[in-house]
């Protein structure tokens, strides 16, 4: 059957992958034109073929809730799911920011929280603009680091409810995690040193009249 | 003929603009994340002092608190505070 979960897949969360997107949406998937003609037969490999199209992402949409092709090739990866490291690989990757979210997506989904974190802050660095199509069908902007703010604080994303992950503090207390950098903190570190340094030359110069 | 796909797809384009305009946009962005978490962090370790220092009280401070915590809120809340 083509909408059966993959044998081998270990469960998550104490589950079928596949539930974790709701019965509706998942139906719905099963039903839409996108998943019976481009999502048939795909494998780990061939799904990026697929994925590499995509050009903007984002739920479901329309009164009669169609699903987008993002959301199908999600449904798919967790059907088959594909190895952590075609994942990390997803996430990784420069050239299509698509790939990315997707990726980075299936991980919130799939992944402990320590995962989480370790691979999604990074592309808080991410400032490249993206497409999402909302409820109501139209595209509207934002930007991966947003996309990726919402994975870890929203508790919705794609209209696929997310897994709890486990507070930073609590990893960063237990020692699992270090805790978060940005990427901006140099800069404002910059800054100071800079402002720092011109209050001395300040006093230096005050002190020498 | 009604299609069902709306033709807006291409109507905001996906190209990512100007980079350092988007840049500053992402800076703002991105303090206002880090201000975030750091209000989160105030709050929890507000909230870890308070309940420390209420289990050093004595049964009667806490009381003398709660107490002093209603005539305030009596005189504040005007009709709720009243009825209690």
């Amino acid at each position: 059957m083509a909408n059966v979960t993959a044998k081998d897949a270990m469960q998550i969360h104490g589950r079928n992958p596949q539930h974790l997107v709701e019965k509706i949406i998942r139906t719905r998937i099963y039903d839409s034109r996108y998943w019976k003609e481009d999502c048939f037969a795909l494998t780990a490999e061939s799904l990026i073929d697929k994925a590499v199209e995509l050009n903007y992402c984002g739920g479901i949409y329309g009164g009669n809730i169609k699903p987008t092709p993002f959301m199908c090739l999600l449904l798919k990866m967790l059907q088959i799911q594909p190895d952590k490291e075609i994942i990390v690989e997803f996430i990784k990757n420069e050239d299509y920011k698509y790939i990315r979210l997707l990726g980075s997506l299936y991980l919130r989904l799939t992944a402990s929280s320590q995962d989480c974190y370790k691979y999604l802050e990074p592309l808080y660095d991410d400032f490249r603009c993206i497409r999402v199509k909302n409820r109501s069908g139209s595209l509207v902007r934002g930007h991966v680091d947003e996309f990726i703010d919402d994975l870890l604080h929203e508790d919705r994303v794609c209209d696929v409810i997310l897994p709890r992950v486990q507070k930073r503090y609590i990893l960063e207390e237990t020692g699992e995690i270090q805790p978060r950098v940005s990427a901006i903190d140099d800069l404002l570190e910059d800054d100071e040193d800079t402002e720092k340094e011109s209050d001395d030359e300040l006093a230096t110069s005050t002190r020498d009249q | 003929v009604h299609s069902d796909d709306s033709n807006d797809e291409d109507e905001i384009s996906d190209g990512d603009g100007d980079e350092t305009e988007e840049y500053e946009k992402w800076k703002v962005r991105e303090l206002q994340r880090i201000q975030r978490d750091r209000d989160e962090e105030e709050e929890r370790v507000r909230e870890l002092l308070e309940i420390q220092r209420r289990s050093e009280m004595t049964e009667e401070q806490l009381l003398a608190e709660k107490k002093s915590f209603l005539m305030s809120e009596e005189g504040n809340a005007g009709a709720y505070g009243s009825k209690a």
